[in-house]
């Protein structure tokens, strides 16, 4: 870190020298001579007296842009003589943006810091022995992943496209979907030595301008060396650090982010990830898919289906410990000596039973993630036959328990936000541990503590329970259920306080002049 | 889950100790498809006495590896010595106890031991006590002499002054001893079987008689308890009609008169035509009123003859008339509630019986009609 | 925040109705709808005494009224009836888990646990534990719905005639039993009247709570005598946990007792938890302390060992609860606030003359 700050510090103080092989010496030296550095010298003027050079990051910079702009420029490169009203670097600048209509922007600067900056992100660098300034011309241009479909999110009926690695692309991709002058961006460098372009984009007219001023805030006061995914900014600015719930929205989908952006929400997006933050967020945002609003309003009632998905998911497993342990007498008498049957011989208690098998699928779930792809088949061989089928056959699961816990990994996968399952997951272990202590008096006090804390979040000063609690009926038209959209006239209230209405669409009804 | 699931207990008393026998599911013979090839009795038994209940419960754990795990009792048998010398120190432990829930059918064994009722294998449900309970039910829906009383039921009406209970019993058909063996229900036609008999009389909580079946079935009338019932009329012309009873109802309604109480029953019955045995006209519309008729006749008989029981030889007033005087004529039953057990066996009682039937199954007429033409 | 109201009607539900149907018999519902009635008029006080001074807390007016010591008194005499009520309730649930959950766990295992979330939402304060509550009230509504509509086939409409047999004089003696337990309880909520956002409203909301509170009780007395009858009821310790227990629909449908068993912790969480806030704030403000916080861990331990102590044993709960009690419970639900209001309203008067 000191080493870090003495060297920027160093470099900001010191301004291009006059002379050309002073500061290619410079440059070479600060960056170590690294070999994607390109430095190429040039001679120009008449006679080829005057040498130049430009300056340029190899893999960073477009190289077609790189020869469209020295094109032109050399061909009437010997032009460029003292005397002929080529002296001053004003003259030599205006000259270039003259020759030069082809590359984006060019600017001037005077200091090295500014120069490595823009050689490390792109730019091309043009030096002219007997200037103190250099010239910067945009070249930027990388190998990126390009717009590829989604992995993560993925829907049936929508848009294919995900956000990519470059931030250029992403909110290109925001912009193509939302026209309005009102979509305004903001970006902010953050991290001493990644230096990662950061972007807040909104809505300026619909967004809550008090949660826009506190997320500038908040990611003004991010003083880190690195950020190398939205994670980190997330980590960074969230209101509450020690909670296992996401108080922020992360998604792929650039039509999600534009849906997010509509509603008044603000997106962050991150230069180097796909992921994409929109804040604030509310609990019940991680219950719908986008799809919910591509599809007919009726299907929109799958999200009262994925709270049962994510009570299941929380619950199975602690409820069939607190019943086959403490409470019998709530089974009917059929089932419950089934369940007796398939425990005879069994040596364990439920909740050994149920924390081994929960254990074993949270192992195999990560393997899954990790594992060579080529690899993934046989550990689903592995995961299924042997830990399914031989443990019951070994006698040491009952088969009840496999159906609850596939139950609970099935159900767990339902959100159309990952990021949800992510705290069921760890909570599931401590009703279950509940449970296995109290019952279903265990669960109630593991459930009461969960809610109250879910209470108490907040997102960006929105009670993340909110619309339910506090409670708010025209909010609740795209909570639990989803209307029809002309029935959805207002935005989500405690989101954005401002232009509060969304559309105006009347009812459709068949026209006059139906056939 | 290493508990002992208890499903059906048995009360006896033996010198002053109570006998409780308690029938144990063994899990992996009674539950679906594991049961073991060899093929070992799917319940087992637990017996042991002890001056009150729960200590002969605590006493069977010296026999039992578990725990006895008593929230899916299904039937409790009693004794029929023990109902006739009174339930009441019986029942308190099953109402108090956390783990008997209330959902359970309590039964006399009638002509035997309790004990003995729970030893008998049974056919079609492996699990006698489940089997009993699941008979019990459907006799009360199809035919109707029985009736399955919860504990809180027959708590309620022997506390209360206007009611006493009735229980059904539980009789064994065939040697006893054989009905233990898995051999038992080897057969196509088991040895021994246990059937459900007709309802006991308590007064109070004491047993002091048997309704026989149709007094049984006339009881269930004047309850208006009967969901499903089958009764034949003798037809002039000889021959039988059988009519089946889908829905039934009853309004008792009391009456003073003169400060004497008066009892009227009507009893609504609606039913269908279920079997033909005898020359018949179906067609004709006054067949049908006169079949009305006799089944009126019949039922207001099947309904007599309960009343005659209980009235002049039980002196037990199970009709709960003693609750209708007090429903509607509070004040006066505040008068009558002393003497109420001996009153109740003078008090004229009327019924009136609405026969109605509604169709007459797959065919109109019988083939028989059409036999008897040519 | 209005929801909050809601709550506290509801946690009677398990010892309600076995408790109005002892002297009340078949005509306890009755009493139960005149006791509504009668809870209405004490909230109806209760809005004014909150209307007279917004922002002030009971404590905080008693003081301003009686002056110094004497309001001091009187709001530690509040204080001391919230922390016998609050010590009955946590002994309700150690009662209730030991008799018909888990008879071999010590009522110390079962309080820990509940006191430890109960001080959760207390450190998280008051906002957000009416959000749970408003989160909550749905989810206990609809329940509560199932659990009513579940029972009609067991219903038999004989249990409760004949109407009106004790007369009047039967209602008259049943009803001051719910005026006490839970009407007159609703003091505490004059602990938290001065932070409603909306003062208007609370005023309203308090009424309608409780109206709405009172007319589920009634219901449920009513449905607990339509099933199980009076000596049902009455020989019950718990009533309303064996009504749950009838439900067997299509033999599938059955044994949800549990349904019956989460209403009333939720409701009985939320009891607590505003007696807990009642005393720790009220203490704050006898005290003079900023924030109430500190207080908390002291009073949860206090409690811990105040919740088994408060009785000896459970016919003592029942017993002392019947009928002395309600007396006790309006002398400081109904007779305090009604000697503020009227010491409050002489000062003013005085102060007018002078």
């Amino acid at each position: 870190m000191d080493y870090i700050k003495k060297n920027k510090n160093e470099s900001q103080k010191e301004t291009i020298a006059i002379h050309l092989h002073e500061n290619i010496e410079k440059v070479k030296q600060t960056l170590g001579n690294s070999t994607d550095l390109i430095i190429s010298e040039l001679r120009i003027g008449e006679n080829g007296t005057k040498k130049a050079a430009i300056i340029y990051t190899d893999g960073l910079v477009d190289t077609k842009t790189i020869h469209n702009f020295m094109e032109p420029f050399m061909i009437r490169a010997r032009e460029i003589e003292p005397g002929k009203g080529m002296d001053t670097p004003q003259e030599i600048l205006r000259f270039m943006e003259d020759m030069t209509v082809t590359v984006g922007s060019i600017k001037e600067i005077t200091d090295f810091s500014s120069l490595f900056k823009s050689v490390l992100s792109g730019d091309t660098v043009f030096l002219l022995d007997g200037l103190d300034r250099g010239i910067v011309a945009s070249t930027r241009g990388w190998e990126d992943r390009g717009v590829s479909e989604t992995s993560i999110e993925s829907v049936v009926r929508g848009p294919r496209e995900s956000f990519t690695e470059t931030l250029r692309t992403n909110t290109s991709l925001i912009r193509r979907r939302i026209k309005d002058p009102h979509l305004w961006m903001e970006t902010i460098q953050i991290g001493q030595v990644t230096q990662t372009d950061v972007s807040i984009m909104y809505i300026k007219g619909i967004v809550n301008d008090k949660v826009l001023k506190e997320v500038r805030e908040r990611l003004n006061r991010i003083n880190i060396d690195g950020i190398l995914e939205s994670g980190n900014i997330e980590e960074m600015i969230q209101d509450e650090t020690f909670t296992p719930f996401p108080t922020m929205y992360n998604t792929e989908r650039p039509d999600v982010a534009s849906a997010g952006l509509m509603e008044g929400r603000v997106a962050i997006i991150v230069d180097g990830t796909p992921i994409v933050l929109l804040v604030p967020v509310v609990f019940t945002q991680f219950f719908q898919a986008s799809e919910d609003y591509y599809n007919r309003s009726d299907f929109g009632a799958m999200r009262a289906l994925r709270v049962v998905a994510f009570l299941l998911s929380l619950l199975a497993p602690s409820f069939y410990i607190a019943v086959t342990t403490f409470h019998q007498e709530m089974l009917p008498t059929s089932l419950l000596i089934n369940l007796a049957t398939q425990r005879e011989g069994v040596p364990f208690p439920a909740f050994i039973e149920a924390m081994f098998m929960e254990f074993t699928f949270e192992i195999l779930r990560e393997a899954g993630i990790r594992m060579p792809r080529m690899i993934g088949p046989a550990i689903s061989i592995v995961g299924a036959l042997v830990i399914g089928e031989a443990a019951v056959q070994a006698g040491l699961v009952t088969p009840a328990m496999i159906i609850v816990v596939s139950i609970t990994a099935i159900s767990n996968f339902v959100f159309p936000a990952i990021a949800m399952s992510i705290p069921i997951r760890f909570l599931r272990f401590g009703l279950m541990g509940a449970a296995a202590a109290y019952g279903i008096y265990g669960i109630f006090i593991g459930l009461v503590a969960i809610y109250l804390h879910l209470c108490s979040l907040r997102s960006f000063g929105v009670p993340y329970m909110s619309p339910m609690a506090p409670f708010n009926l025209s909010d609740q038209k795209d909570t639990l259920f989803r209307f029809p959209l002309w029935a959805m006239r207002t935005r989500p209230r405690l989101i954005s306080q401002k232009n509060k209405v969304r559309e105006q669409t009347q009812n459709p009804e068949p026209g006059e002049n139906r056939p | 889950m290493e508990l002992a699931i208890v499903v059906g207990i048995g009360i006896d008393k033996k010198e002053n100790e109570y006998v409780v026998s308690s029938q144990v599911v063994i899990p992996s013979e009674a539950g679906g498809q594991k049961a073991s090839p060899i093929g070992y009795a799917p319940t087992t038994k637990f017996v042991a006495s002890a001056p009150t209940i729960i200590e002969a419960f605590r006493k069977m754990t010296t026999i039992s590896p578990r725990r006895m795990y008593t929230s899916h009792v299904r039937i409790l048998v009693i004794g029929e010595e023990v109902a006739e010398e009174g339930l009441q120190d019986v029942l308190d432990y099953f109402y108090r106890d956390r783990t008997f829930r209330l959902d359970f059918y309590v039964v006399i064994a009638r002509k035997t031991k309790a004990e003995n009722i729970l030893s008998i294998f049974t056919k079609l449900e492996k699990i006698p006590s489940v089997s009993l309970f699941t008979s019990l039910a459907t006799s009360e829906k199809t035919y109707s002499n029985a009736r399955g009383v919860h504990l809180d039921e027959l708590i309620n009406t022997m506390v209360s002054p206007g009611k006493n209970p009735v229980l059904t019993g539980l009789t064994i058909i065939g040697d006893e001893t054989q009905g233990e063996t898995k051999d038992n229900i080897q057969r196509i036609t088991p040895h021994t079987r246990l059937k459900i008999s007709t309802l006991g009389v308590l007064k109070k909580d004491k047993l002091v008689g048997w309704l026989s079946d149709k007094e049984s079935r006339g009881f269930n009338f004047i309850t208006g308890q009967v969901m499903g019932s089958v009764g034949d009329v003798v037809l002039p012309s000889g021959g039988k009609v059988a009519v089946e009873a889908f829905r039934s109802e009853a309004h008792m309604k009391s009456r003073i008169r003169r400060g004497e109480p008066e009892m009227e029953i009507k009893i609504l019955t609606e039913g269908d035509i279920a079997e033909v045995d005898g020359s018949i006209d179906l067609m004709e519309q006054k067949n049908i009123q006169m079949l009305e008729n006799l089944l009126e006749q019949r039922i207001k008989h099947l309904a007599e003859s309960a009343i005659e029981k209980g009235q002049t030889k039980l002196k037990s007033d199970i009709f709960g008339f003693g609750e209708v005087i007090h429903r509607q004529h509070p004040k006066i039953w505040n008068k009558l509630q002393k003497n109420w057990a001996e009153d109740f066996v003078d008090v004229p009682v009327r019924i009136k019986v609405d026969a109605k039937l509604r169709r007459t199954g797959k065919v109109l007429d019988s083939f028989i009609e059409e036999l008897n033409k040519k | 925040m209005i929801l909050v109201i809601f709550y506290i009607m509801g946690s009677a539900i398990l010892f309600i109705p076995g408790k109005l149907s002892a002297p009340g018999k078949q005509d306890s519902w009755i009493s139960a709808l005149v006791a509504t009635g009668v809870g209405l008029l004490i909230v109806l006080i209760y809005n004014v005494i909150g209307r007279r001074n917004p922002g002030m807390t009971i404590v905080e007016y008693s003081e301003h009224v009686l002056g110094k010591w004497f309001g001091k008194i009187v709001a530690l005499v509040f204080l001391i009836f919230f922390l016998i009520l609050i010590a009955l309730d946590l002994r309700d649930i150690g009662d209730f888990l030991s008799t018909q959950a888990m008879p071999d766990t010590p009522i110390q295992a079962v309080l820990i646990p509940f006191l430890c979330v109960v001080m959760i939402g207390m450190r998280y304060g008051l906002e957000v534990y009416t959000r749970f509550a408003e989160l909550f009230f749905p989810v206990v509504l609809l329940l509560w719905f199932i659990l009513l509509i579940s029972l009609y086939p067991e219903m038999k409409f004989e249990h409760i005639q004949p109407i009106f047999e004790h007369g009047f004089k039967g209602i008259a003696i049943t009803a001051p039993v719910m005026v006490g337990f839970p009407m007159s309880e609703l003091v505490a909520l004059l602990m938290i009247y001065p932070y409603v956002n909306q003062k208007k409203s609370a005023a309203k909301g308090f009424l309608v709570g409780t109206l709405i509170g009172g007319i589920m009780l009634t219901l449920l007395t009513l449905v607990c005598i339509l099933v199980l009858g009076v000596f049902g009821t009455v020989s019950s310790t718990y009533p309303s946990y064996l009504l749950a227990q009838k439900i067997n629909i299509g033999d599938f449908f059955q044994r949800v007792e549990a349904l019956m068993a989460i209403i009333w912790f939720f409701t009985l969480f939320t009891r607590v938890s505003i007696f807990f806030y009642a005393i720790v704030l009220g203490l704050a403000q006898v005290m003079k302390l900023q924030d109430y916080r500190p207080l908390i861990l002291p009073l949860g331990l206090f409690l811990l060992s105040f919740g088994q102590t408060v009785s000896p044993n459970i016919i003592h709960v029942i017993g002392a609860t019947k009928n002395e009690w309600a007396m006790y419970q309006m002398t400081c639900g109904v007779f305090f606030p009604l000697l503020l209001l009227g010491a409050d309203t002489l000062r003013q008067n005085r102060g007018r003359k002078l």
